[in-house]
């Protein structure tokens, strides 16, 4: 019937909410407290080419997806390995982002509910809109968008009353260095893990996709930006770099009037939904490269056994909390293979294979 | 005991056994004799005729002599369903007073010089010939001759054309359809004054053989979708159809969801308004309900009014239904959140008041919010299914016994009234989405007794899905395709006004410019 | 009580497929959907089961990165 193709608009708050999705939940606050907002636009800086790249991998191959793209250049068995490393990437990340889902609904919504139904619930609504194919999560993004873009205003609006400009001072009092290497994690943890878009290659409409990624990043830089200016101006330096979860922090306090108090219901409501988006995309990638390895013609079957599996290790992958933040400056480092080799590598080749024929067909 | 597995299992291979020859017993009687064509002796064909018609005492015999030509003819009809006046005066007479003189073939003659009946089927088979006949025909067979002729002779009584009930305007035109296919279709056809209309009948259903008629405007549908459409309707293979909603479930695409994947309307009025947008209607004789697809979410929100109001108030109306939804499901389930577990979202002094009702009531707030509901929904079941003059009684019985008093007595607190009140209320905003709402409403609550505020979450998550997925005849029902053009949305949250609403839907019809001539964009 | 919530969620999974799609499906789809999702089933039920801490890979990735760089203050 209808090919299963996402709209610009679609792809590009699809892209928005999963940058969205768990780095809002986990903050943008890192060891640079009030100097993040340099961070992040140093780290914008850095996943510009990065995402061009990506964008430019796609424009080559149109209506391919990265395993299909990995086969052609790299031959079958450089296909092979790249599948199975962006399989294991996607499994790993969907598990991540669950993991951190439900130790922030446990401990900001639900204190006394075991982590288990949570953790559940949550992949089993990724699956279903995964299971319903590309175009319906470009239609569950946009559903989702007014309501994401209503509480971002609002709750900017209704903190306007309690900051206090001067906590977004002393500049730079950080090293340098150390600021490069936050917004290195930046540019790591929300922007270069929309590698995983190239997945759904085939659901991008031709031609566009540079324009999705570049639009996307800048809103949620924007997004970013005031997300963290809001946060630091009110909750200063020293209560920014204690709390686990600055925005929740943040939600706690502001009032709108004087009736409208504690809204951090809605802040999380806003939280899971495009949590959701972000797991999906994972899961759908995974089932592709499942489908691929396995010679399967259709993958939207294993996006369950994807999930569940997701499920699984979600369950064994730390021991607790305080662990999760600390695996983050590793992931700096261990997801760069992922995110920049692989695709680096494709981009030469395809770069190199494109100037050749390009050259024997002037000479002819 | 060891038998007892055996014993079931032999069961049901008897039953079936038994259903076997059922069937073969009655396709013995009906298809032996459905099968036989028409012969040519006529006494043959009255045997034939009797038996098939062998306990049914309304059908008459009527035998004659056609003059001049002095061969033996047989007239059956169903008495009731014919025209008395009509057989006499233009089938019995000129048979028995005109001469036939020529020397074209008898039934030639008669059917164009002697019979002074319009509309004349020539039929050979008995199947045939039965279908004829139980829809007030009057079949002729001459003798010698391997053809019978069906006669139209409809004349059968019918309720007069009434305002719809359930679909009352205050507004526009007052008519609704009734229970014949004809008069249904002139209805139609008397607003319609081009060529462009077309319709397509069919038969279904094995026992009754209803009359099914697809209608739509030939330059606006797109004939994919009516192919497919037809397909469907050719494959349903049931007893009967009496009722459009039988159709309704046998054509969906969703098998087994909540929400509706086909229009219906009582009103003529609506019906050309979605044909004049590209779609199909679906008329059923003996039902006065038509079915139109393909149906789009948003026409869960539409009415007819809209377009007969001023534009800036439908709009209003139609943000309010949208919005009467969105209540009807969440109040209940967001209500049971926020008092169970996070309380901390009220402002104080009602958190004290509501903390302070609760300490009396010895139910959890969800077990009283689902046996109120149910309440609620028991007695608007009875308010429609009793005889009006008690609905008075019912309703004053309803608001003071049942609120009034088990609030008194503890039983429940107000607040769970109030907000069971709006929830019912609501609900009526909002006819045709009765089934998905009670179904999310409980799913909702159930969810949110579970998981509070996330359990909202991920319950109205999973809705938002759901929906978005739902898709009519292979045509999606929700478009959010992110474009925020004013033609793919002039019509749906708000109702612009009749000069800007340029363009029909495009994923209905392929023609879309609705106004100001037909060039293509 | 954990088991219990594991396996009947499983269950319901593998039911909702099967009746939906599995039933269409080539019989290579149908052994790597039953393969993962047994396998996914048993880890939790051994994890749970014997209280058994099975080796997460979060460890071994954090181990492998501080051979080769130093990251942790």
């Amino acid at each position: 019937m209808q090919r299963d193709s996402v709209t610009i608009n679609q792809g590009i708050f699809m892209m928005l909410l999963f940058h969205f999705g768990s780095s809002v939940i986990l903050g943008i606050n890192t060891v640079v407290l009030q100097d993040s907002w340099i961070a992040i636009l140093i780290a914008t800086i850095m996943a510009l080419p990065v995402l061009l790249m990506y964008g430019q991998i796609l424009s080559r191959f149109p209506g391919k997806d990265l395993f299909e793209i990995a086969e052609i250049t790299l031959g079958k068995k450089g296909g092979l390995l790249v599948t199975l490393a962006i399989t294991w990437y996607a499994l790993h990340l969907a598990s991540l982002v669950l993991r951190n889902f439900s130790d922030f609904v446990q401990i900001a919504l639900l204190p006394e509910t075991p982590q288990l139904p949570i953790q559940i619930l949550m992949i089993l609504s990724s699956v279903y809109l995964a299971r319903s194919g590309a175009r319906a999560i470009g239609k569950w993004a946009v559903s989702i968008i007014i309501y994401i873009f209503i509480v971002v205003v609002f709750t900017f609006a209704a903190a306007l009353r309690l900051i206090r400009l001067d906590d977004i001072l002393p500049f730079m009092q950080h090293p340098p260095l150390q600021i490069l290497r936050a917004s290195a994690q930046i540019a790591v943890f929300p922007y270069a893990e929309s590698v995983l878009f190239l997945c759904l290659g085939s659901a991008f409409p031709k031609g566009n996709v540079r324009r999705i990624y570049l639009t996307a990043l800048m809103l949620s830089a924007v997004i970013f930006l005031l997300t963290f200016f809001r946060n630091i101006t009110l909750l200063g330096a020293k209560m920014f770099e204690i709390s686990y979860f600055p925005s929740y922090v943040t939600a706690r306090i502001i009032q709108f009037g004087d009736f409208i108090t504690r809204i951090e219901g809605s802040i999380s409501l806003n939280f899971l939904m495009a949590g959701i988006v972000k797991m999906s995309v994972c899961m759908t990638a995974a089932a592709k490269g499942i489908s691929r390895l396995c010679n399967l013609p259709d993958y939207k079957t294993l996006v369950m056994p994807a999930g569940m599996f997701a499920f699984t290790i979600c369950i064994i992958l730390f021991d607790n909390t305080m662990d999760m933040f600390y695996f983050l400056d590793y992931y700096t480092i261990y997801a760069l293979p992922f995110q920049v080799i692989i695709p680096l590598f494709i981009f030469f080749v395809a770069e190199v294979e494109a100037r050749r024929t390009r050259k024997s067909l002037q000479r002819e | 005991m060891r038998h007892k597995g055996r014993d079931m299992f032999n069961k049901r291979k008897r039953a079936q056994k038994i259903q076997q020859e059922f069937d073969k017993r009655i396709s013995q009687l009906n298809d032996v004799l459905a099968e036989k064509t028409v012969s040519s002796d006529l006494k043959e064909n009255l045997v034939t005729t009797k038996r098939l018609f062998e306990s049914m005492e309304l059908i008459k015999y009527k035998s004659l002599t056609v003059k001049g030509a002095f061969l033996d003819c047989l007239l059956v009809y169903c008495d009731g369903m014919v025209s008395t006046e009509m057989v006499n005066q233009s089938i019995v007479r000129p048979l028995m007073t005109r001469k036939v003189e020529s020397d074209r073939p008898i039934l030639d003659a008669l059917t164009t010089q002697v019979l002074q009946v319009a509309e004349t089927t020539r039929l050979t088979a008995f199947s045939d010939i039965v279908e004829e006949i139980m829809s007030g025909s009057t079949v002729l067979f001459v003798d010698s001759c391997t053809e019978a002729v069906a006669l139209n002779t409809r004349d059968y009584v019918l309720r007069a054309v009434d305002e719809p009930e359930n679909e009352k305007s205050l507004v526009g035109p007052r008519e609704g359809f009734t229970e014949s296919l004809l008069q249904n279709l002139t209805q139609i056809i008397r607003r319609v004054h081009t060529n462009e209309l077309k319709t397509k009948m069919l038969t279904i259903g094995r026992r009754t053989k209803t009359s099914v008629c697809v209608c739509y405007f030939d330059s606006l549908v797109d004939k994919k979708l009516l192919g497919r459409l037809i397909d469907q309707l050719r494959s349903i293979d049931i007893d009967g159809v009496l009722d459009v909603n039988y159709i309704t479930e046998l054509i969906r695409d969703n098998k087994f969801s909540v929400f509706r994947t086909t229009g219906y309307t009582e009103r003529p009025d609506t019906v050309i308004g979605k044909l004049l947008e590209g779609r199909m209607a679906i008329f059923v004789d003996g039902t006065p309900m038509v079915l139109t697809v393909p149906y789009l979410f948003i026409e869960n929100f539409q009415s007819s009014e809209d377009y007969y109001f001023n534009y800036f108030y439908s709009s209003f109306a139609r943000w309010i239904r949208i919005l009467a939804f969105f209540l009807t499901v969440t109040v209940p389930a967001f209500y049971i959140a926020v008092v169970a577990f996070h309380q901390e979202m009220l402002p104080i002094n009602l958190l004290i008041r509501i903390a302070q009702e609760r300490q009396a009531v010895p139910l959890p707030a969800s077990l009283e919010a689902v046996i109120m509901l149910l309440i609620f929904d028991v007695l608007r079941e009875t308010g429609v299914r009793m005889p009006s003059n008690i609905a008075q009684t019912l309703s004053i019985v309803g608001v003071l016994v049942i609120g009034q008093s088990a609030v008194e007595a503890n039983l429940v607190t107000a607040p769970m009234i109030i907000i069971v009140a709006a929830t019912g209320i609501t609900s009526l905003l909002v006819p045709k989405l009765n089934a998905p709402v009670i179904f999310w409403r409980f799913a909702l609550l159930a969810f949110s007794t579970a998981f509070g505020f996330f359990g909202f979450a991920i319950g109205f998550s999973l809705m938002i899905m759901q929906i978005n997925n739902l898709s009519s005849l292979g045509v999606e029902q929700t478009t959010l395709s992110g474009h925020f053009r004013r033609s793919a949305n002039e019509d749906i949250f708000l109702r612009l006004p009749w000069f800007m609403l340029n363009k029909r839907p495009k994923k209905l019809s392929p023609n879309s410019t609705r106004q100001g001539g037909n060039n293509d964009d | 009580m954990r088991i219990l919530i594991v396996i009947v969620v499983f269950i319901g999974c593998f039911l909702y497929d099967g009746f939906t799609r599995l039933d269409k499906a080539p019989k290579r789809e149908i052994v790597v959907y039953v393969t993962i999702m047994l396998v996914s089933m048993i880890v939790p039920v051994i994890v749970y089961y014997k209280r058994v801490d099975i080796p997460s890979p979060t460890y071994a990735i954090e181990k492998v990165i501080d051979l080769f760089f130093h990251i942790k203050e």
